[in-house]
């Protein structure tokens, strides 16, 4: 990466209070994210991804706490920022936009009034209507006065991911944070999304951080990605390279486990097991109890990441053990 | 004879939103299909296409308004008391979200029980003998059956509900969207399971589903729907490598995969 990193996380640690102590959802992560690049985080429910994104937003539950790292935006440590300078970060520098855009609206506002929050909120003083207007025109809404009038279940999901993405360019952010966007939507609007994402990004020159599970998403809307599993990066390296020729154990487990829609139709390759509970964290690797071809290193030794090839890191012993 | 066989039928609610005197709205139209015994059939199309809906009808849970649906060649419309009762043994069905589909306060063994209870199908000594089988041909273990729904992970829950609706040894399982709630190495155990047990018992399943590869992957035949009606139908290699119905085509394209993205170089920069 040439220019500084809007994003960048180091060695990030956040863990959750619990009766039984201080349990780690995010360990020593790191994540770098420039301008106008999306990068994509990806992993299985509780891998932490939604944590860290949090944690960027500053937005963790009480009982979360960050016990170690650091995170920075645009060179600011967000970890520092006072509460007064919060709200005017938030939406200003990174914006986030959530898996249900239907749960994420408030069902008894009008968008409009709904949005004139956002707008006031980075604009005092200023009529919001125009903005709004325009915000949602942007988004590839063509009756922006219809939709501004409406409640949000009155527009389908497609429309109200819109509104989302046009109330989270209010404030022209540098970051745009999308947590499984396209999840809870049909595949046609999800296309559209997608598209629609790339050209907000090319058009204002955004740096999005996509969180998915979703590896075809991935394939087609993101630069880089990042692969987690039990709370830290398994693999990390650009998209087209990774995903053509996965370097962890883990990512080839994901990519053999989805079905295709091209190809022979072979059985699928489950993994086997599950996820390790945060409380029973392997003291080796993570991914160990579940890996097709573990060595002995792997339960007693955490691997470290290394540089598979240029700008792709791989955590895992294999890669030692290749070379 | 088919199994189930499906005849013009037509579904239609009044719009909640409209209140009481509005017009009537057709979820699903003139639809018809087969379903041969052992087989599996997939039902794919977008969110309010009526998939759902047809489901819901098969199992005789929502009335129709036209139309007829006949089981081994007898119309549903005319079963009552035994003869439906026979009937729901005969037709199961597993759900997307299931702890939605199971009592919280009831123990998963108990669960099991009580189905096998109400059908009368094996004596209640016989029961818990039984209740172990069907967790291990899920991939649970018996000791498991003392415990509730919220102590089992989401696959493990899909599981159940599995067992659950197997327990009767149903000729007929409606799977409505059963993966598509799991993580994708769990979705791929689940598929991997639901394949296996089809061809050791030999039960037909309606694949209800939006996910075009997942259907590709468990059902040899295949239906599109699209505003309540079937636009397409065939083999899902045909339906899928040619498909001739443009919302096919458009439903095709718009899944990302990550082969054919890879393949066409649509994989971005990197």
């Amino acid at each position: 990466m040439a220019e500084s990193p809007v994003l960048a996380v180091n060695n990030l640690w956040v863990a959750f209070r619990t009766r039984a102590g201080l349990l780690p959802a995010v360990r020593g992560l790191d994540l770098e994210v420039g301008p106008g690049e999306t990068v994509a985080l990806v992993g299985e429910s509780g891998c932490g991804k939604s944590v860290t994104a949090l944690s960027i937003m500053r937005l963790l539950p009480p009982t979360a706490v960050i016990t170690e790292g650091s995170i920075r935006v645009d060179g600011v440590e967000i970890r520092d920022l006072p509460p007064a300078r919060l709200r005017e970060w938030r939406g200003r520098k990174v914006a986030y936009v959530f898996q249900e855009p239907g749960s994420a609206l408030n069902p008894v506002f009008r968008v409009g009034h709904q949005m004139a929050e956002s707008v006031r909120q980075v604009n005092p003083g200023v009529d919001p209507r125009p903005v709004i207007r325009e915000l949602l025109t942007l988004t590839g809404l063509s009756d922006p006065d219809r939709v501004a009038a409406s409640y949000p279940h009155q527009l389908s999901g497609g429309m109200q991911q819109r509104v989302m993405l046009a109330m989270a360019l209010a404030g022209r952010p540098d970051l745009l944070i999308a947590d499984e966007p396209t999840t809870a939507l049909d595949v046609s609007v999800q296309a559209q999304i997608l598209r629609l994402l790339r050209d907000l990004q090319a058009r204002f020159h955004l740096s999005i951080l996509l969180i998915t599970h979703n590896l075809g998403v991935v394939a087609q809307a993101a630069d880089r990605m990042v692969v987690m599993y039990g709370g830290q990066m398994v693999e990390r390296g650009p998209v087209s390279a990774v995903l053509a020729r996965p370097g962890h154990p883990y990512t080839r487990a994901l990519l053999a486990a989805v079905p295709t829609l091209r190809g022979q139709r072979t059985r699928l390759a489950a993994i086997e097991g599950q996820i390790p509970a945060a409380d029973r964290m392997p003291v080796g690797c993570a991914f160990q109890p579940r890996c097709g071809q573990p060595m002995e290193i792997c339960a007693t030794t955490l691997p470290m990441p290394a540089t598979f090839e240029e700008e792709w890191v791989v955590r895992c012993h294999c890669l030692k053990s290749a070379k | 004879m088919s199994l189930l066989e499906v005849r013009e039928v037509t579904i239609r609610f009044r719009d909640a939103t409209q209140g009481a005197g509005s017009a009537l709205r057709t979820a699903v139209d003139r639809v018809s299909l087969t379903l041969d015994r052992g087989t599996s059939l997939g039902l794919v199309g977008e969110s309010g296409s009526g998939k759902t809906t047809l489901g819901k009808a098969l199992l005789r849970l929502l009335p129709i308004d036209g139309g007829e649906i006949l089981f081994e060649g007898q119309s549903l419309a005319g079963l009552r008391g035994g003869d439906l009762k026979r009937f729901r043994r005969r037709a199961q069905m597993i759900f997307q979200d299931p702890m939605g589909a199971l009592d919280p306060r009831q123990t998963v063994g108990s669960a099991l029980d009580e189905v096998l209870a109400v059908h009368r199908l094996i004596p209640r000594e016989r029961r818990p003998a039984r209740i172990a089988e069907l967790l291990g041909q899920v991939g649970l273990e018996s000791r498991q059956a003392t415990r509730y729904p919220h102590e089992f992970s989401g696959g493990q829950r899909q599981r159940v509900g599995i067992a659950r609706a197997l327990a009767l040894e149903p000729e007929l399982l409606i799977a409505d969207e059963p993966v598509s709630a799991l993580d994708v190495s769990v979705q791929a155990q689940i598929l991997n399971l639901l394949a296996d047990l089809q061809a050791q018992l030999g039960f037909a399943c309606l694949f209800i589903a939006h996910d075009l590869a997942v259907v590709r992957y468990l059902c040899p035949r295949v239906a599109v729907m699209c505003r309540g009606q079937i636009v397409e139908s065939g083999t899902t290699e045909t339906v899928f490598s040619s498909p001739q119905h443009p919302y096919t085509a458009q439903l095709l394209a718009a899944v990302p995969d990550v082969q054919a993205a890879l393949e066409e170089g649509r994989a971005r920069r990197g």
